[in-house]
């Protein structure tokens, strides 16, 4: 009987309920006999007494923690239970299955997910013909499947498995960096609202699906996160660094649009290096060098289709969706009036077009007749439909779920395109109250840069330090938020901005985030002795 | 006795009329039963799917509903005498030997039409045909029909009648250039039974496979002469280059007619009305216009409540520019679909059938066809043949028509190709069909709007139409489109464009007070600081 007592000093001493179960089924192992009574007992008055205390300190679980555990289970629930959720193809998934010797063992009609892929077992021409750092997520997950499920049969859970556990990671990262290692109630309030933006199911359906944005969302997570970490430190964490470049460069290499993120990364990365302890002088040029380069290869190394595809769609969904009288393209090119009929239309239509947009015809006649640099001037000489664009950018940056796309298995009953509402309240409340201009996103970054700007004009030396980290940490995020729309629009036009826009939304949604974590740790008005 | 004469000759009259009247009547309907198509592959790698489509239109333009069956398909009892008119069996791939003993089972009990196309003659075939039959390899041949003649373009192996038996009938010829002197008959019929040594592109090949086709099933036909059709034309079609070609062909008295594609968005742009100017000046230079539904693209097909819809809005915005479709022109699946069957083709009197897409083997369909398909008979449908097929025909003003044929030519793409086209049409010397020559009849029904077309004359809702710009000058004035937005938008948009500037406003007084602040804080508290910090940094 002592030693059962002494070891409920050591249940004591843990103080958290799953240990104290754990220690009770050692016992349960030790004296297999006449003492179980006697442990349940003792333990459930040690929980008793323990329950009455504040939760914070019983628990002495860190308010991260919780939003990791709080993650874990309301995505693990989306998209691991039958019948699964995620996002259905819309036509994308097709080339990133061929490069991934994948394929579609069976005809799922539109608007369902299908949880079942088949796995290539012959010679496939198209195998690793374009590589991102989506491929390598895939590999794993097609890696494990053949380890433990099937050979030639690819459960797209295993994929959701993948970036489950990756995001879970980021998650961490993240919270640990925004709320910290306290354990106050507005700790934990902001921990709340954290699992609220990053388990909301917008992004977390991507997780069983081929879309690039579940990458970029899950690595954005860990560069905000591993940033915030490096700020808070008291001296440059090596491993935290190198775990920032590392997500850095990955997410450059996520798809050809996230490579438009190299500004607000090198920001970030000029605050990193600034850190007064960073003793990386010398380093600093080649990362910034590799960054750069990165950026270069993941911005050019796309296949010739989606380079036709993206001036394709610059033009019709992008010059001549905003002129009103779209024939004036002819005033100034070589392009024949008439084209003007194509605008709207996108590279891949849904079904019926009069002219495919793939054809000799069009790549003569209309593709070739135009480049970047004439788009760029005449954009320059009618900044009205430059405004119209960037308006329309910024009215579909929080709509962050695609198009076209139903979020449900089949099932008997069930209809095509349907859409969850499971835990959304954050894209929810985005998508309908976020003003819906481009100015205003430009106003609130200033605004967001002026209350960085005060606050580092007053506070002490110390305070002022990690402030003026932060302020290169917004001041990057911001870049993003600012100058990624107008980018996107001379690249990519309207089209597909559920993709190019991710990032803005992810990139305001974080501002936010450690705006208000700053002024929920006093960081930024007075009352700096609280913290 | 006079009156019973006369009762007597009235009775026979009478009587006479009647059986007459029956018997016209009777030769009138025409026999709706499909013909049984059975083939024992595509042999995709060898376009064989050409050759199977290319006879489905040819029996569909000859009034011929189709059943098309691939022989692993065929179930047994299928085939019988009341349900069918006949049966053609098609062997795109002679090596593979595919076999399906119900099939020939059938065939021989079947007492009505048979037709054989191709190698691979099954002994029941061969008794009903009688005569001895020979392959040739590798020779190359010419078809003949009365002086026209053509090489074949295929030299693989041909199944060729060496002898007739006594009651053939042959349709064409064919010489061998190893042995000038050996004649073989292309097609044979032998009472209900035919045979065709092969379907293939040359347009000489396919004349005579219609008039076998024609001998075969009874069908009434007589010559006509080819339509000549521009294919190709879209709304991006450079309308210079159009114009030119439709202002040559009307100048030398060529009848045409055009196979365009429409838009069924932007058709308020000035680009569209475009687009319609020119096909009014083909209208009015005598030519048809044959709609073609727009191509299929990407990895959906829509249903036929929206394809319909599709191909509504298309007719109505021509329609509303006074662009009077003849008829529909499409390629030859889509008359073996039933859902594009009846969202579109079936709204149409007249029809070209296009020639298909060569498939790809390595490209899988976006929607695989069903194994047993049924092509549908038009009031006239019209089997569209490249003009290029006949290119190598000697003595071409000589080729027979029974069946009604579109002579397809491609859109040039630049100017002096229009020229070059418009010569060598000159040089073909075909007699082209005349639409108000032959009082050509058609309608376009689309919705509650019925579009018409009698030798010249264009009708709406059985109305002619005086002037085909009438409507055109209406519209004129509303070409560049304005939108018209809401007040609740407007004051939405003006209100937030206000929130912007105000919110900028007090942006930029916050900056310039917060900046004075900085100033004063600087003055009163600041100095004597950096003035410490500065010594202490230097201690």
């Amino acid at each position: 009987m002592t030693r059962v007592i002494d070891s409920l000093c050591i249940c004591q001493k843990c103080n958290i309920f799953s240990l104290c179960n754990i220690s009770v089924f050692l016992l349960y192992r030790k004296f297999a006999s006449g003492n179980i009574k006697a442990v349940y007992t003792d333990c459930a008055i040690n929980l008793e007494v323990l329950g009455l205390k504040k939760i914070s300190q019983v628990m002495k679980i860190r308010p991260s923690m919780i939003t990791v555990i709080l993650c874990a289970l309301i995505v693990g629930w989306l998209i691991f239970l039958k019948p699964i959720h995620g996002y259905s193809d819309n036509g994308d998934f097709q080339s990133l299955m061929a490069t991934n010797d994948l394929y579609r063992t069976h005809q799922i009609p539109a608007g369902y997910v299908s949880p079942h892929f088949g796995l290539m077992q012959y010679y496939n021409p198209l195998y690793l013909k374009q590589i991102t750092a989506q491929t390598a997520v895939i590999h794993i997950a097609v890696g494990l499947n053949r380890l433990f499920y099937s050979r030639s049969v690819f459960d797209i859970r295993f994929l959701g498995a993948v970036y489950y556990v990756l995001y879970l990671g980021g998650v961490a990262v993240l919270a640990r960096g925004l709320v910290g290692g306290e354990r106050r109630l507005r700790h934990y309030l902001m921990a709340a609202a954290v699992t609220l933006f990053v388990a909301d199911s917008s992004f977390t359906l991507y997780f069983n699906s081929f879309y690039p944005q579940a990458l970029t969302f899950i690595l954005m997570l860990y560069l905000a996160g591993f940033a915030l970490l490096i700020m808070r430190g008291k001296t440059l964490n090596k491993w935290l660094t190198a775990g920032l470049f590392l997500s850095a460069i990955l997410l450059l290499l996520v798809h050809e649009s996230t490579s438009l993120l190299i500004l607000g990364i090198l920001i970030v990365s000029i605050g990193i290096f600034r850190l007064p302890d960073c003793q990386w002088r010398h380093g600093s040029a080649v990362i910034i060098c590799l960054l750069l380069f990165t950026c270069w290869v993941s911005a050019n190394h796309i296949t010739r289709e989606a380079r036709e595809m993206n001036k394709y769609q610059a033009m019709t969904q992008g010059k001549l969706l905003a002129a009103a009288k779209p024939a004036e393209i002819a005033k100034t090119s070589h392009i024949d009036g008439q084209f003007s009929l194509m605008k709207g239309e996108s590279y891949y239509p849904t079904a019926y077009t009069a002219l495919a947009p793939d054809s000799d015809y069009t790549r003569k006649n209309f593709t070739q007749q135009y480049n970047l640099p004439w788009l760029i001037h005449d954009y320059l000489t009618h900044p009205h439909q430059f405004g119209l664009l960037l308006d329309k950018a910024a009215k579909n940056t929080m709509v962050l779920r695609p198009r076209l796309t139903g979020t449900q298995e089949k099932r008997t009953g069930s209809k095509p395109f349907q859409q969850t509402h499971y835990f959304s309240l954050f894209s929810y409340l985005a998508g309908a109250y976020y003003p819906k201009t481009y100015g205003f996103n430009c106003l609130l970054a200033v605004a967001v840069l002026i209350i960085y700007g005060s606050g580092l004009m007053r506070g002490s030396k110390k305070e002022q330090q990690l402030l003026k980290a932060h302020l290169w940490l917004v001041s990057g995020l911001l870049s993003v938020v600012v100058l990624v729309p107008p980018a996107t629009i001379m690249l990519y036009g309207t089209a597909n901005f559920v993709i190019h826009m991710l990032p803005v939304a992810v990139c305001l949604s974080l501002t936010g985030f450690i705006l208000l974590s700053d002024v929920v740790q006093h960081q930024l008005w007075g009352n700096s002795n609280a913290t | 006795m006079r009156l019973k004469n006369s009762f007597l000759c009235l009775l026979i009259v009478v009587v006479m009329a009647l059986v007459l009247g029956k018997t016209t009547v009777q030769a009138e309907t025409v026999d709706q039963r499909p013909v049984m198509l059975v083939y024992d592959s595509k042999n995709i790698a060898n376009h064989g799917d050409l050759n199977l489509d290319r006879c489905q239109r040819l029996l569909a333009s000859l009034g011929l509903p189709v059943e098309t069956i691939p022989l692993s398909h065929y179930q047994a009892n299928t085939l019988k005498d009341g349900q069918y008119q006949g049966v053609i069996t098609m062997v795109n791939w002679g090596q593979s030997r595919n076999r399906n003993q119900a099939f020939e089972r059938d065939r021989t009990a079947f007492k009505g039409i048979k037709l054989h196309i191709g190698p691979g003659l099954q002994a029941d075939e061969r008794q009903g045909l009688g005569g001895t039959f020979k392959t040739l390899v590798h020779q190359q041949l010419s078809g003949h029909q009365g002086r026209a003649v053509q090489p074949l373009s295929t030299n693989q192996l041909l199944l060729v009648n060496v002898k007739h038996a006594a009651n053939a009938l042959s349709v064409g010829w064919l010489t061998s250039q190893n042995h000038p002197g050996t004649t073989y008959s292309f097609g044979v019929k032998v009472a209900n039974n035919g045979f065709l040594p092969e379907l293939s592109s040359d347009g000489l090949a396919i004349t005579l496979a219609g008039q076998l086709i024609t001998k075969l099933f009874k069908v009434p036909t007589r010559l006509q002469s080819p339509l000549l059709t521009i294919t190709g034309i879209t709304p991006y079609t450079k309308s210079r280059d159009l114009s030119r070609l439709i202002k040559q062909l009307s100048s030398r008295g060529t009848p045409f007619a055009l196979s365009i594609t429409s838009v069924d968005r932007n058709t308020d742009l000035k680009a569209f009305h475009r687009y319609t100017e020119v096909l009014r000046l083909a209208e009015k230079a005598g030519g048809l216009i044959f709609l073609r539904p727009p191509i299929e693209t990407g990895t959906q097909r829509l249903n036929e409540k929206k394809l319909r819809s599709v191909f509504q809005t298309e007719l109505t915005s021509l329609g509303a520019d006074r662009v009077i479709p003849a008829g529909i022109s499409a390629p030859g699946y889509w008359n073996r679909s039933e859902r594009r069957q009846k969202a579109v083709l079936s709204r149409a009197s007249h029809v070209i059938l296009l020639p298909d897409q060569s498939q790809r083997l390595e490209e899988l369909p976006v929607e695989p066809e069903p194994a047993v398909t049924n092509s549908h008979r038009f009031k006239a449908g019209l089997i569209g043949i490249p003009l290029a097929s006949l290119d190598t025909v000697a003595y071409r003003s000589k080729i027979k028509f029974v069946q009604p044929t579109a002579l397809l030519v491609k859109m040039p793409e630049s100017r002096t190709k229009v020229d070059q086209l418009v010569q060598h049409l000159q040089d073909s010397k075909l007699q082209w069909f005349d639409p108000v020559r032959n009082h050509l009849k058609t309608t376009v029904k689309v919705g509650s709007v019925l579009y018409g077309y009698h030798s010249g004359q264009y009708f709406l809702n059985h109305e002619p139409i005086t002037d085909l710009d009438a409507s055109r000058k209406a519209s004129s004035r509303n070409d560049d489109r304005i939108t018209q937005t809401s007040w609740l938008n407007r004051v939405i948009q003006w209100q937030s464009r206000m929130l912007l500037w105000l919110l900028s406003f007090l942006g930029l007084i916050l900056a310039i007070l917060l900046l004075i602040g900085w100033r004063v804080y600087q003055r009163k508290f600041m100095r004597s600081d950096v003035k410490k910090g500065g010594i202490n940094h230097f201690k």
